[in-house]
């Protein structure tokens, strides 16, 4: 593969790979090694990729598999959260509720979900992928994304209806921290 | 299929086409065509789903791009040169000869890559042994911590130097490499190690980065040195003190 693909390799999807980089780590830090380490792998060994249609779920894939062995490697940085089963019917939520939200503050609802459920749905946000390649990068058939993505919705529907009560956003404990 | 059925099937429907092609959509939104109800929930869905996306794709990224090139082009040319059969056989009969030369000098010789694998290693495991500010080595310490200093411009260094004045030496395949600790947003460790001691890559190279059990390392070489700087703040802090 010529030399002059990488920059558009890297233009066209390492945004992308941040972003679900940055929602399966929780940290920026993290997300950026991730990434980095992600293209690495690229230099090294994307050469034994054959087929060049399969870059982007290459670069998913790998990400997404780093990811899990740096949880293994270090699992007190990531720790899996117990979340509540999920319910049949989600608390409503409007589209104007969301747009009224910043973006860090729907990451960190959508970080709160388990890994197995943030994968998916963070994919399925980010667009990049169709439900084929988003099952080739979580290595799990297609109906299970499915499945995954739609319990997820109701989690992550949980979650943000937790963060506001008639309209009104509340302030993360975090953030009320770093004001004071 | 009923309501509930369809439901949890549009749920994961993505407005902009991209899922058009997957058989399990169609019934369902032919389904809900017909279904006012149905379709007015439909209508909702994806716009709450169209915020959503929306929302993550406004996620800040940050500037990464001459480091991702910097670190892709380095090992770029790290391996299109074995691609030849013939370089390979090149390539083998000089390991041979350096593994060799290597044990009649007393120990097999390293590259900038074991000692960057070996300095992740010393900075996850020894942490003790890492001697924070030494006096006799605050000039360059204080150096190393300016932000204006970009460690791959070159250093001025001397190892017999860093010895008399208290650094750090530890034995890497039985050659000496001299380990500093600087501080510059974060704790870095740079290990030093004469170029003769190992198997250097051509001096002048872009640093190659690699991020291992959450430490990043950068290793370049000198026309004199090979120089290794790890860190547990990140690759993209690595890249702003190379």
């Amino acid at each position: 593969m010529p030399d002059e693909v990488f920059p558009q390799l890297i233009d066209t999807y390492y945004p992308a790979l941040y972003r679900f980089a940055l929602s399966l780590a929780r940290n920026p830090a993290d997300a950026s090694d991730l990434t980095q380490q992600t293209f690495f792998l690229w230099a090294t060994k994307g050469h034994t990729l054959r087929d060049f249609t399969k870059v982007k779920t290459w670069l998913f894939t790998t990400l997404h598999r780093e990811f899990l062995g740096m949880r293994r490697r270090d699992w007190r940085q990531t720790p899996l959260e117990e979340l509540p089963p999920g319910e049949k019917d989600p608390p409503a939520l409007e589209a104007n509720t969301v747009n009224q939200m910043d973006a860090p503050r729907i990451l960190d609802a959508l970080q709160e979900l388990e890994p197995i459920y943030r994968s998916p749905l963070t994919l399925f946000y980010l667009r990049e992928l169709s439900y084929q390649e988003i099952a080739e990068v979580l290595e799990v058939p297609i109906g299970t994304v499915m499945s995954r993505i739609s319990r997820a919705k109701g989690q992550l529907r949980s979650v943000l209806a937790q963060k506001t009560t008639h309209g009104k956003i509340f302030e993360f404990p975090s953030q009320q921290r770093n004001q004071a | 299929m009923n309501q509930d059925e369809a439901k949890f099937i549009l749920g994961v429907y993505r407005p902009d086409g991209r899922d058009a092609g997957e058989p399990a959509f169609s019934a369902a939104l032919a389904q809900a065509e017909q279904d006012p109800a149905l379709g007015a929930w439909l209508k909702r869905e994806m716009a709450l789903d169209e915020a959503l996306s929306a929302k993550l794709g406004e996620m800040p990224v940050p500037d990464m791009r001459e480091q991702l090139l910097a670190g892709v082009r380095a090992s770029q040319r790290r391996r299109v040169w074995w691609r030849s059969t013939a370089w390979l056989v090149a390539a083998a009969v000089l390991v041979m000869l350096v593994g060799v030369f290597g044990r009649l000098r007393g120990g097999a010789a390293a590259g900038p890559v074991d000692l960057a694998a070996f300095a992740r290693h010393d900075l996850a495991t020894d942490s003790k042994d890492h001697l924070g500010s030494v006096p006799g080595l605050a000039s360059l310490q204080q150096h190393l911590s300016d932000p204006a200093t970009r460690l791959s411009a070159g250093l001025a260094v001397d190892l017999a130097t860093l010895r008399q004045n208290g650094c750090r030496v530890v034995k890497v395949s039985g050659r000496d490499v001299y380990e500093v600790c600087f501080a510059r947003d974060g704790e870095f460790h740079l290990y030093v190690a004469a170029r003769s001691d190992l198997e250097a890559a051509r001096a002048g190279l872009p640093p190659v980065f690699v991020t291992q059990g959450g430490l990043a390392s950068a290793s370049w070489s000198d026309d004199r040195y090979v120089y290794v700087a790890v860190t547990d703040r990140g690759a993209d802090a690595l890249g702003r003190v190379l």
